[in-house]
């Protein structure tokens, strides 16, 4: 059984989404899809049988939920997310169920438009497939955070050790270093990744 | 899912079972990230975004109200 998820970080997609830059904004949107696009699908998908009496929606219709979602969320000229108002991660479950909504109506014959206004806002239970595709998105974008919080070389080698399971000897001899720092160097970013992991908006 | 929850746990270390786990899922999440960088899935959908992006806002329905 999964612990209680954490608030979805606020951090870097903060940072990002508030910057003037065009630049950033092509960032940061993209960045955001690929981090996010796997829990989005998912939920997309279970919101469509939930609403279609457990048909299977096609793939590119899933794909233009997400699309939508994505460009919404970023659009300048958008609904924008209030995080006085609940968590992100809900935020997003909402949209996505409206998007899909609309898409279902557009897809009905003109007479059959009229749905049950409750539907917009009514959102099932979340799966646990959900709720693990959001636990892999947090993990990743905890990761993205101690890339930009630690020194090049020591996430280097936590990268090869703990990510890409390569051994830590093997590591240190294709450094060039001694194994006690390869295990230094480990140990403080594990030691970062948990500072990171505890912050409010991890929470 | 647990590595979030092992992540925020500073009180009491893990046990090797733990460490293993987390070892696991932070890999796992590292890897999907890695994948969808080079998605063809992610490349069509950053295709519908670009065009969504930059076409002009449809008036919202009275009934999106958030």
């Amino acid at each position: 059984m999964a612990a209680p998820f954490p608030n979805t970080p606020l951090n870097l997609l903060s940072k990002l989404k508030h910057s003037d830059s065009e630049k950033i904004w092509e960032i940061s949107w993209k960045r955001f899809l690929e981090l996010y696009h796997e829990p989005l699908k998912v939920c997309a998908q279970a919101l469509y049988r939930s609403h279609t009496g457990g048909q299977i929606p096609s793939q590119q219709f899933i794909e233009d939920v997400v699309a939508d979602v994505v460009a919404g969320f970023f659009r300048k000229d958008g609904e924008r997310y209030d995080p006085s108002k609940g968590r992100l991660r809900t935020y997003l479950r909402l949209i996505t169920n409206r998007r899909l909504i609309d898409l279902l109506r557009a897809q009905m014959p003109a007479s059959q438009r009229d749905l049950d206004p409750e539907m917009l806002d009514s959102l099932q239970t979340e799966s646990p497939q959900e709720n693990d595709a959001f636990q892999r998105s947090l993990l990743a974008t905890l990761l993205e955070e101690l890339r930009s919080s630690i020194p090049l070389r020591q996430f280097e080698i936590f990268e090869r050790v703990k990510l890409k399971q390569q051994k830590p000897a093997y590591v240190a001899e294709d450094l060039g270093l001694e194994r006690a720092m390869v295990d230094r160097y480990i140990h403080k970013a594990m030691k970062k990744l948990r500072e990171i992991a505890s912050q409010p908006e991890y929470q | 899912m647990k590595a979030i929850h092992y992540l925020s746990r500073s009180e009491i270390p893990l046990s090797p079972e733990e460490e293993s786990l987390l070892s696991q899922e932070l890999a796992s999440a590292y890897h999907q990230d890695e994948t969808s960088a080079t998605s063809r899935e992610v490349e069509r959908i950053a295709e519908k975004i670009k065009a969504r992006m930059t076409r002009p806002a449809e008036p919202e329905p009275p009934s999106d109200n958030l």
